[in-house]
């Protein structure tokens, strides 16, 4: 509290969270908002799925032999999410193609759309994340234990260890089992949130300096490739992660 | 997959698919140390979690059945022993694509 008065006396205000607010779309904000109140986040995921349906249906509509610069896109992100897919889960992993080609879309759109300034970034809440680290954690323990039945908590018990340690292994692992859903949505909204901050922090030092402002605005330029780096590495991660749980639900026994 | 012929029309394209390719052979290279990052950043962030998890939980533990610190030491090491156990996980999963990543360039 004190160093916010200290702060707002000098004349810098710094507010790096408040881009990361809900607010709603209509009416007034604060409180609790009641669960079919749109709000930026529902406008922003929505663009989102909508911009996903046009790279990927308009860019391909014209299913050209020589591609266009939108059917590149939409053909290189597949092919890039299958031999992904391919190469980390194998063949019998390819089943599952749409579930992870959707997360990766998903995931690395909004990470981008969240780069336009004044933008909403769904991915830097955890609500966001969490749901979809959730729902490959669910569709993953689900699947091993439909595919191998009560075999699949062969997962938890390492026979190549000798015998009395096996059971402090499967203790171990199956706290791993259940620590991974969590780094996994918090790595994505980590990052997302840690470089949005650091450009509000940066314009905050740049509305203030007057003439030396031109120092922070080349921070935030670098900052800003930084992040677009940062949005499809953590796209790739994410996407990269769900293969490798996809590939211990089908093969539990490695 | 049958090869493509060396003559006729698909000869010119799969001229230029291999200059393509060529092109962006060291463009792959250059994400290298970018990807080492990310590693590094993964690990850190399983065993944080990992830990903060067990310690969570054992705090929960502890509050549900009234005894307190134990739950508590118990799981926060145990959450501790799972992070490095998913960081071992991923060395090794660098390891082994590394080297598959070398039999390919075979």
């Amino acid at each position: 509290m004190a160093a916010e008065d200290a702060q707002e006396s000098s004349g810098l205000e710094i507010h790096p969270m408040d881009q990361f607010i809900v607010e709603p779309l209509f009416g007034e904000g604060g409180g609790v908002l009641p669960w079919y109140q749109p709000t930026n986040v529902t406008l922003w995921m929505a663009l989102t799925v909508l911009g996903v349906c046009a790279v990927l249906l308009l860019g391909t509509r014209r299913k050209a032999a020589v591609p266009g610069r939108g059917q590149m896109i939409a053909e290189l992100a597949y092919s890039f999410v299958r031999n992904m897919v391919e190469s980390v889960a194998g063949r019998d992993g390819l089943k599952f193609f749409p579930l992870i080609m959707t997360v990766f879309m998903f995931i690395a759109l909004s990470n981008l759309l969240g780069l336009i300034p004044m933008s909403f970034t769904t991915t830097s809440h955890i609500a966001v994340t969490a749901a979809l680290a959730l729902a490959v954690f669910l569709s993953v323990t689900v699947l091993g234990f439909v595919r191998h039945g009560f075999g699949f908590l062969k997962l938890f018990w390492i026979s190549s260890a000798p015998l009395p340690l096996r059971p402090v292994l499967a203790l171990i692992e199956v706290m791993s089992y259940f620590v991974r859903p969590v780094s996994h949505s918090i790595r994505l909204a980590g990052n997302m949130m840690a470089g949005h901050a650091m450009i509000k922090v940066f314009a905050a030092f740049a509305g203030v300096l007057g003439v030396g402002a031109f120092v922070p605005i080349i921070a935030i330029s670098a900052v800003y490739a930084l992040e677009l780096l940062v949005a499809f590495i953590q796209a790739y991660v994410f996407t990269i992660l769900t293969c490798v749980y996809l590939k211990d639900a089908l093969h539990p026994h490695h | 997959m049958p090869e493509p012929s060396e003559t006729g029309p698909t000869a010119s394209i799969q001229k230029r698919i291999d200059a393509a390719k060529a092109e962006r052979e060291p463009a792959a290279k250059q994400d290298q140390p970018v990807s080492q990052a990310h590693v590094a950043w993964r690990m850190v962030v399983d065993l944080v979690v990992g830990t903060g998890l067990g310690a969570a939980a054992g705090y929960g533990l502890d509050v549900l059945f009234g005894t307190m610190p134990l739950f508590l030491a118990a799981l926060t090491l145990l959450g501790f022993a799972g992070g490095v156990n998913l960081m071992l996980r991923t060395a090794r999963e660098l390891t082994s694509k590394d080297g598959v990543e070398g039999a390919d360039e075979d």
